[in-house]
């Protein structure tokens, strides 16, 4: 279980990384990302000197993250605050350091308390990541477990 | 204007491909050096991006440092990520964290669904969370149709978690099986039906606001006889053409809170779906459905 804080932060580097305006036509949820940031429910967070310095360190030391990766951690183990990542080897990589992250599957699992909804959304996230068919039956193998609950 | 430094670098070229560059020049009319520079950048930004898809594919990278590597957007690259068909895997710590959920209870909040909370008044000896606080009321009101035409009451949000409108009680699937037994296979299952069942001008409220089958028999009944008052006006705000009544221990309160909303329409008692009862719940419902052909 995780506490979800309200408004969410963001880092500049993530906003820079997902806000690229000649992606929208074929992103859209960029769109409502763009929304979240403008209505405060997305806050975009600037680092304080000695998260930056930690990016930094997390650069050199793991050269296998993004920008945006890099400063969310920083951010993420400044403020003690639980970090969500998309990217899988991202969140290993966090999870390594003793980091709380919380991925698309825990947030679909964990928040989404209607079973027919979950089974729906995961078959929508499986469509959006290329997910094996295989690895799909096993998570909806999990939603009928749940349901079972 | 700025002047792009251009060292002289020397590379021998088999005389194949010298004749197929200088042919290629010629087609573009472009000069050797200046086609040979392209393709070169061509060439590297390809190889910069097959590079990154390779590191990524590894597991070395994530997708944005990927896209850094390749010095591309990090749309980009999942789009390339995408063409590659490089699969999402998952692993074993996703299904351990995914089990852990499961076996420690439902999920306690929800998204897009209100903010359901499964978990308050669950644990032995607490109070049940009323709806407000677990979210009953937030989804209510977003699937109120306008106009209500028949308002079903029921007597309060069942205990256990479970609701009509998080489509997953014992009330929701008997109400949707009648609407199907009356209406054909189109009626949609799941909580595709909550938005046919709104759409069809059909909205379910309870007497009372907060669970109260674990109450004890006083307080149970304080509780139900506290709220006609908000039932009456809530009858007289919708001026439903029919009053559904879910149970038939409640049919009194529901009968006195229509006579002081001045309700003149048809109040079809049915009992609560559970049980023996279920039967008789489906065919009356289906009936009632059938003869109205309760619809937009």
């Amino acid at each position: 279980m995780f506490t979800v804080q309200s408004p969410a932060l963001v880092t500049d580097g993530v906003r820079r990384e997902v806000l690229v305006p000649q992606a929208a036509v074929r992103f859209p949820e960029m769109a409502e990302i763009d929304q979240a940031i403008r209505e405060r429910r997305l806050v975009v967070a600037p680092l304080r000197e000695d998260e930056q310095e930690a990016a930094g360190e997390i650069a050199r030391g793991i050269p296998g993250l993004g920008l945006g990766e890099r400063e969310s951690m920083a951010v993420a183990a400044s403020r003690g605050l639980p970090f969500v990542l998309h990217d899988r080897r991202a969140s290993r990589i966090g999870r390594a350091m003793g980091q709380e992250v919380v991925g698309p599957l825990d947030l679909l699992f964990e928040r989404t308390v209607d079973d027919g909804l979950l089974e729906h959304r995961l078959r929508a996230f499986a469509r959006l990541v290329d997910m094996r068919i295989e690895a799909l039956e096993v998570l909806l193998e999990r939603v009928k477990e749940r349901s079972r609950w | 204007m700025v002047t792009m430094e251009r060292p002289q670098v020397n590379i021998r070229l088999e005389r194949e491909l010298l004749q197929e560059l200088d042919e290629m020049a010629e087609a573009e009319s472009l000069d050797r050096a200046e086609l040979a520079r392209r393709l070169l950048r061509e060439g590297l930004k390809r190889e910069r991006v097959r590079h990154a898809l390779g590191r990524y594919r590894e597991g070395e990278v994530s997708a944005a440092r990927a896209a850094e590597v390749a010095r591309i957007s990090l749309y980009e690259m999942l789009d390339r990520i995408h063409e590659t068909g490089i699969p999402y895997e998952l692993d074993a710590g996703d299904l351990q964290r995914i089990d852990a959920m499961i076996n420690g209870g439902r999920p306690h909040a929800a998204v897009g669904e209100g903010r359901a909370r499964y978990d308050a008044g669950q644990r032995a000896g607490a109070a049940p969370p009323s709806d407000v606080d677990s979210g009953i009321e937030q989804l209510r009101a977003q699937f109120r149709p306008k106009p209500v035409r028949w308002l079903f009451v029921g007597e309060s949000s069942p205990s256990g978690g479970t609701h009509f409108y998080r489509a997953n009680s014992n009330l929701f699937r008997a109400t949707q099986e009648a609407f199907v037994a009356a209406l054909g296979s189109d009626v949609p299952s799941g909580p595709a039906f909550l938005h046919f069942f709104r759409d069809r001008g059909c909205w379910l409220v309870d007497l009372a606001s907060e669970p109260v089958k674990r109450l004890a028999k006083e307080a149970r009944g304080a509780a139900v006889g506290a709220v006609r008052n908000r039932l009456a006006r809530l009858i007289g705000e919708t001026d439903p053409e029919r009053i559904i009544v879910v149970k038939v221990s409640i049919a009194s309160d529901v009968g006195a809170a229509s006579r002081v909303a001045g309700f003149k329409g048809e109040i079809l008692e049915l009992p609560f779906p559970v049980r023996q009862w279920k039967s008789e719940y489906v065919r009356r419902l289906e009936d009632a459905v059938r003869r109205e052909a309760v619809g937009p």
